[in-house]
Formats: C-alpha cells, sequence, structure tokens
C-alpha cells in the first residue's frame, strides 16, 4: 500500500498526470483525423469511379496489414530522411491517425453496405448528385448502424497510442516504465497505469453508449 | 659489525642487479638497433617457481575473457580479436613469454554477466572486458589497473555545430538516451533543463542525432565511441563527467599474479606501449588519454 501511495504522490505522480495527458490528446486528436480518413476512403470505395475505389483499398490494404509500430519507425526515421517535416508528437498523432483510419473506413463500408440499395436509388431518382448521395442520405444511416464498432475503435486508438513510446513519446505507458524503473518495482507501477488505461477506457465506453442510444432514437 | 655487513650485502645486490638490467638493455639495443616499434618486454622473464605468472608461462597459454562485440574495445573481426582491451592482453602476454608472447593468447568471448563466473571457475586467466571496478566484484575476482577511466560523455554532430562543451551545455538542448539506463538518470540530476527524448536504443539515439531531432546522445563513451566509429558522422565530446575505472580481472586467489599485472600495467605506461595501443584502436576517436594510476588495493 505504501507502494502505491509513492506512485501517487510527488514526481511520479507528475509523471502519470503528464502521460495521461498526452495519451488522452494523442488518443482525441488522432481519432478526429481517422474518422476524416474513414469517412473520406469509405466514399471512395463505394464511389462510381474505378480509380477513387483502388485507391482507397490500396490505403486500407497497406495500412491494416503493417503493424503500428513498423508505421511507426517508417514514418518517424524512414520518413525523417525523406524530407517529412512534421515533429514527434504530431507524427505520432498523423500515424495512428492514418492506421485508425483504415479500419474505420472499413466499418463504414460494412454499414453503407447495410443501408438498403433502395435508399441511394430513390435519392438518385429525386436528383441529388453522388456527393449529396453518400454524404446526406447513406453515410448518416451508416454511421448509426456502427456506432458500437466505432466505439471499439476509439478504444483501440486510445490503447495504440502506447506504441509510440518507441519513437519518444512520453505518453502513459512510458510513465509506466519511469515510474517502474525508480523504484524498482514494475508491477506496481504498471499495475497503476493499467488502472488509469481502465478508467479511461470504461469512461469512454459509457460515454459511446450514450451517443449509441440518442442516435437510436432518432432512427 | 653485523649490521654493517648487511647492509654492504644489500648495497652489493642492488649494484649487481642495476648491471644487469642495463646489460639487458645494452642487449636489447645491439639485437633490435633502433627501430621505434621496440617493446618493454623483448625478452622471457624468469618467475619464481610456483608462482601464478611461472605456471602460465610453462602451460604455454594464457586464456583471456574480452568482448566480442564492443568495437575498438574488444571485437571479433573477420582478421580476428581487436581493441583496445585485446591490445592490453597482448601487452600482458608479451611480459610472460617476451616478444611473440601474444600468440599464445587463447582469446574468448566474455559477455557482462559472466565475467566473475568464468574467473572463478578457472575458464579464463584474465578479463580485459570493459569491466569497470566497484566493491561488489572486488569481493568476488581481483582487480589489477585500472588501465583506462571509462565514463558517460556526450556525442555531437560532426563539427559539434552547438558548441557543447561538457555537461551543463545541455540544458536548454534536446538529448537522447536509454530508459531505464544509469546514464540517462545522470543525465536529468546533472542537467535538469535538457529535453530528455528516451529510447530503447543507442542506435535509435545515433539516428535522431543523424536527423537532427536531438542536439546530442549521452552515455559511455566507450558505447559512443563505438557509435562513432561504425557510423562516422559523429564526434565525442570528450569531457567524460562520470568515472568508471576499467579494470583486469583475475582470479580472487591470485594476488602474486595481480601485483605483477600491476607491475606490467606501469611498465607499458613508461614505455610508451599503452598509449600506443590506445592510438591504434580507440585513439581513432578520441584522444589519447593520461595512463591512470594503478590501484594497489
Amino acid at each position: 500500500m505504501d507502494r502505491f501511495a509513492e506512485i501517487l504522490s510527488g514526481p511520479h505522480l507528475d509523471l502519470l498526470i503528464v502521460g495521461t495527458r498526452v495519451t488522452l490528446y494523442m488518443a482525441v486528436l488522432s481519432y478526429l483525423l481517422a474518422f476524416v480518413m474513414g469517412n473520406v476512403l469509405a466514399a471512395a470505395r463505394v464511389s462510381p469511379i474505378p480509380v477513387l475505389q483502388r485507391a482507397a483499398m490500396a490505403y486500407v490494404s497497406v495500412f491494416r496489414n503493417t503493424p503500428l509500430i513498423v508505421l511507426a519507425f517508417l514514418f518517424w526515421y524512414g520518413g525523417g530522411r525523406a524530407g517529412w517535416p512534421f515533429g514527434r508528437l504530431t507524427t505520432a498523432i498523423i500515424v495512428l491517425g492514418l492506421y485508425t483510419g483504415a479500419y474505420i473506413a472499413e466499418s463504414l463500408r460494412s454499414g453503407i453496405n447495410a443501408v438498403p440499395p433502395g435508399q441511394a436509388e430513390a435519392a438518385r431518382a429525386i436528383g441529388l448528385p453522388f456527393t449529396g448521395v453518400v454524404g446526406t442520405i447513406v453515410l448518416p444511416q451508416a454511421i448509426r448502424t456502427v456506432i458500437p464498432p466505432l466505439g471499439n475503435l476509439w478504444i483501440a486508438n486510445l490503447k495504440n497510442s502506447s506504441v509510440f513510446l518507441v519513437i519518444g513519446i512520453d505518453e502513459l505507458t512510458r510513465a509506466g516504465r519511469r515510474i517502474g524503473h525508480a523504484l524498482a518495482d514494475y508491477t506496481s507501477a504498471f499495475i497503476v497505469v493499467a488502472l488509469i488505461y481502465l478508467a479511461l477506457v470504461y469512461g469512454s465506453a459509457q460515454l459511446i453508449k450514450l451517443i449509441e442510444r440518442r442516435l437510436e432514437i432518432a432512427r | 659489525m653485523r649490521m654493517q655487513k648487511k647492509s654492504w650485502r644489500i648495497a652489493a645486490t642492488l649494484a649487481a642487479a642495476a648491471l644487469v638490467v642495463t646489460a639487458c638493455g645494452d642487449d636489447n639495443g645491439d639485437a633490435e638497433g633502433d627501430g621505434d616499434g621496440e617493446g618493454s618486454a623483448t625478452e622471457a622473464p624468469e618467475f619464481e617457481e610456483g608462482s601464478t605468472m611461472a605456471a602460465i608461462q610453462e602451460s604455454g597459454t594464457l586464456r583471456v575473457g574480452t568482448k566480442a562485440d564492443q568495437p575498438l574495445f574488444g571485437i571479433e573481426g573477420p582478421g580476428g580479436w581487436e581493441g583496445f582491451d585485446v591490445e592490453i592482453a597482448k601487452l600482458i602476454a608479451e611480459g610472460i613469454w617476451g616478444e611473440g608472447g601474444a600468440d599464445n593468447i587463447e582469446f574468448q568471448e566474455a559477455v557482462s554477466a559472466v565475467r566473475e563466473e568464468i574467473l572463478q571457475q578457472d575458464q579464463v586467466d584474465l578479463v580485459v572486458a570493459t569491466y569497470t571496478i566497484n566493491d561488489a566484484r572486488k569481493e568476488l575476482v581481483g582487480f589489477a589497473g585500472p588501465y583506462y577511466l571509462a565514463g558517460q560523455d556526450i556525442m555531437v554532430a560532426e563539427g559539434n555545430p552547438e558548441g557543447i562543451g561538457g555537461i551543463d551545455d545541455l540544458n536548454g538542448q534536446t538529448v537522447c538516451s536509454v530508459e531505464g539506463s544509469t546514464s540517462i538518470e545522470n543525465l536529468r540530476e546533472m542537467a535538469p533543463d535538457a529535453e530528455v527524448i528516451a529510447l530503447d536504443t543507442y542506435s535509435a539515439c545515433a539516428e535522431e542525432l543523424s536527423q537532427g531531432n536531438v542536439t546530442a546522445v549521452t552515455t559511455d563513451n566507450v558505447i559512443l565511441m563505438g557509435l562513432i566509429h561504425e557510423r562516422g558522422e559523429f564526434e565525442l565530446v570528450d569531457n567524460a563527467f562520470t568515472d568508471e575505472p576499467y579494470g583486469i580481472g583475475v582470479q580472487l586467489e591470485a594476488e602474486d599474479f595481480r601485483d605483477w599485472v600491476n607491475d606490467r600495467l606501469e611498465e607499458i605506461y613508461d614505455s610508451g606501449e599503452w598509449a600506443e595501443a590506445w592510438e591504434s584502436t580507440a585513439g581513432v576517436v578520441a584522444g589519447t588519454p593520461e595512463p591512470p594510476a594503478v590501484d594497489r588495493y
């Protein structure tokens, strides 16, 4: 018990607070990027233009089939050599967003496929252009059906942010390693870190449930 | 009367010894001419019977444990064993058998974790393997030396663009080291205003430095020298701010051997062979230091 009091006070607590803040910051911003990417990619996948379809398909297969840690190294070190202009934290957020974006695109596509084809046909019949059909009729309905998988992806995205400690981001898992090393007690340090992740994930899962219920009524 | 007689005998012995030493020196001079590669030990000395040195000399092999993966200090390359530690071992062998004695060394890899064990189990006679002398280890093995004072140092980009001269200059700079190492703790303590980037390996830190993401990398100078040697695009600040005295490990019981290795170290300090060994190995990336005083604890 003394050990936990030690972890939750003084410089160790500061490390945990800073780490939690960085983790949340990364998770929120990268998820926003992922959501935008996912929508664009899903729209491209169902568009009538073959080039767009193929490009979106290629993107999804590259980002889904590459381990996140490999992408992190590739963008930060490989990109650095090729003139990649962004800083460490920005790079981490972008890579995480691009990665999760591929998964969101696939979720949305399955949601789009679940919207009865009559909906799109009717939209086209009243003269809406492709962007109108997708943007105002299909996607809003698709998103509603995929709220639960999108919630799962938010959780995965939050936890995946820990990978970026390998390129020197001082996020929550890194804080756990520092405290574990300083106290020569990784077990206690990571029990605390795991509880913080649990609180973050559990809290956001409750929020997702709330959103899900709201949108259900609207349907 | 007796007293006088005794001191006369001592004086005579000393005079005889002096003659022998001078004679030896002359012999060498005649035999070798004025060659500048001339070492301090060209002839095999005679060791007291029953001593560790006599046993080794008789056996015809000196078993040495060294690092096989530490560039510039101990590395097993295509051309055999190389590095400063390897050169030191060779000079010790020459002290046992005279010139050519280095051929009698049987090298084996000594990774950090097994250095005490291989001495205790009589698998080696000597360990010369970037081996820091400390009190805990002194309980397990004997240490001759130190023969080199290593320490934590700083590596910067070639030309040292930020003009880093020492640990204090790292305040306000972005500096890379490895999480969980003593080096990173020293950095956080001694340069509290440095922005610390903590990675998992020193080669990742080197990559950060190479890409200009950090100003400096800090850890033991021996590791930094290896990185500089391998990649050739960095330089050492060469202003160590911690002390890691490297010693030569011998078996704990072999006190006569420890004393003799200490004598031999002083001999190669004086003859310049120690400096030569440095210059031909680690000297390619760092200036030649003063040899440290041997500690006969």
